[in-house]
């Protein structure tokens, strides 16, 4: 990957890294600045010479670095202050009723998880990475990643049918 | 992938379907190949503030400091082209600029015409008839009466015999009395006297 296919990158992975940004903060706008400072660093990184090979391990790095700095200097997000602050979830583009949960649903189930298992919940059901690429970004190991998924998928569980959701 | 996973990523469904909209990402994009371009590109935008205010006053008293230079130059100078096309720019701003004046001038000239137009209206025109003057042309002449009043009988302080007032239009009427006087004699052709001198009033206030 060099500054020649950097254009193709963003086509490719803006709605990806958006969408991560997105149930990582819950904060449209906020979400749109991340995936923005997200490319900029790629773009910074191929400036100075260097080579990406897995543009998007790296893009999924570098937003997942930001969030953790952005929550770093802000306190962590409950449902409560959401809708203090007038939260209103993303609607969804498309819908099948048979199975899906409605993407504000979703975002709603999710806030009821801890932050590290709202994390690997979203890399792996909504982000679609497999647990090895999950495990490059943050830099543990594969098993460890497996032990979280599994953790992070019966909690969701529960937050379901708390809230009369047939998981 | 297990059936548990499956069943996850099914029902994950429709918020993998967040996504930024098209004008999102024409934005975004702008953004970014914007800061490219000032980060990256132009990285002589990247001073900083006083240094680049201090950059910007350098090339402007540079450049006035050359003007000045080129304005005392003679043909064949280095600089005397920059004086030619100095003063067709000073030219065309000075040719604009009176322009403007003429137009300001004619602005303010403008209520003065209207004002003489005014003024001639009343000799070009034929004089409006007035309520008085077309009274006197419906009564036609007067017919002699005998005015009570005598000569000696009027009062000291009558408007126009004394001097300080001026008489108008109906007491001029009263003035006249003196002209109907049975002490003055009636014309050789024996027509009144009165008749004349109104009438003769009533035509002076018409040419009037």
């Amino acid at each position: 990957m060099d500054k020649r296919t950097f254009g193709a990158s963003y086509l490719k992975y803006s709605d990806a890294i958006f969408r991560h940004c997105y149930f990582r903060v819950y904060d449209r706008e906020l979400a749109r600045d991340l995936t923005q400072q997200t490319f900029t660093r790629a773009w910074e990184y191929l400036s100075k010479g260097k080579i990406i090979k897995n543009m998007r391990a790296f893009l999924y790095q570098t937003a997942r670095n930001l969030v953790v700095d952005y929550f770093r200097s802000k306190r962590s997000i409950s449902l409560d202050t959401l809708l203090e602050k007038g939260f209103e979830p993303s609607g969804n583009a498309g819908r099948d009723p048979e199975k899906q949960l409605e993407s504000r649903e979703v975002q709603f189930l999710l806030l009821k998880l801890r932050a590290a298992d709202r994390e690997v919940i979203v890399m792996r059901y909504i982000d679609g990475l497999k647990p090895r690429e999950i495990a490059s970004i943050t830099k543990e190991n594969t098993n460890v990643v497996s032990v979280r998924l599994y953790r992070a998928s019966r909690a969701f569980r529960k937050v379901c049918e708390e809230h009369g959701y047939d998981s | 992938m297990t059936p548990e996973e499956q069943k996850l990523t099914q029902l994950f469904g429709a918020a993998r379907q967040v996504k930024l909209t098209p004008v999102e990402k024409w934005w975004l994009k702008t953004k970014i190949e914007f800061h490219q371009l000032v980060r990256f590109e132009m990285p002589a935008l990247s001073l900083t503030k006083p240094a680049a205010i201090l950059l910007a006053s350098f090339i402007l008293l540079a450049a006035a400091g050359v003007v000045v230079a080129a304005s005392h130059t003679s043909p064949g100078d280095l600089l005397y082209p920059l004086k030619v096309a100095s003063e067709k720019v000073n030219d065309s701003v000075q040719s604009f600029f009176g322009q403007t004046e003429v137009v300001e001038q004619e602005s303010v000239e403008f209520p003065d015409e209207q004002r003489e137009e005014s003024s001639e209206e009343p000799l070009t025109a034929e004089p409006a008839e007035t309520d008085q003057e077309s009274e006197l042309e419906t009564a036609g002449p007067l017919d002699p009466v005998d005015l009570p009043v005598e000569r000696e009988e009027l009062p000291d302080d009558l408007p126009g015999i004394s001097g300080d007032d001026h008489p108008t239009g109906d007491q001029s009427v009263t003035v006249e009395t003196p002209a109907v006087n049975p002490n003055v004699p009636p014309t050789p052709d024996g027509t009144p006297p009165l008749e004349l001198k109104v009438n003769a009033k009533a035509q002076l206030e018409l040419d009037l």
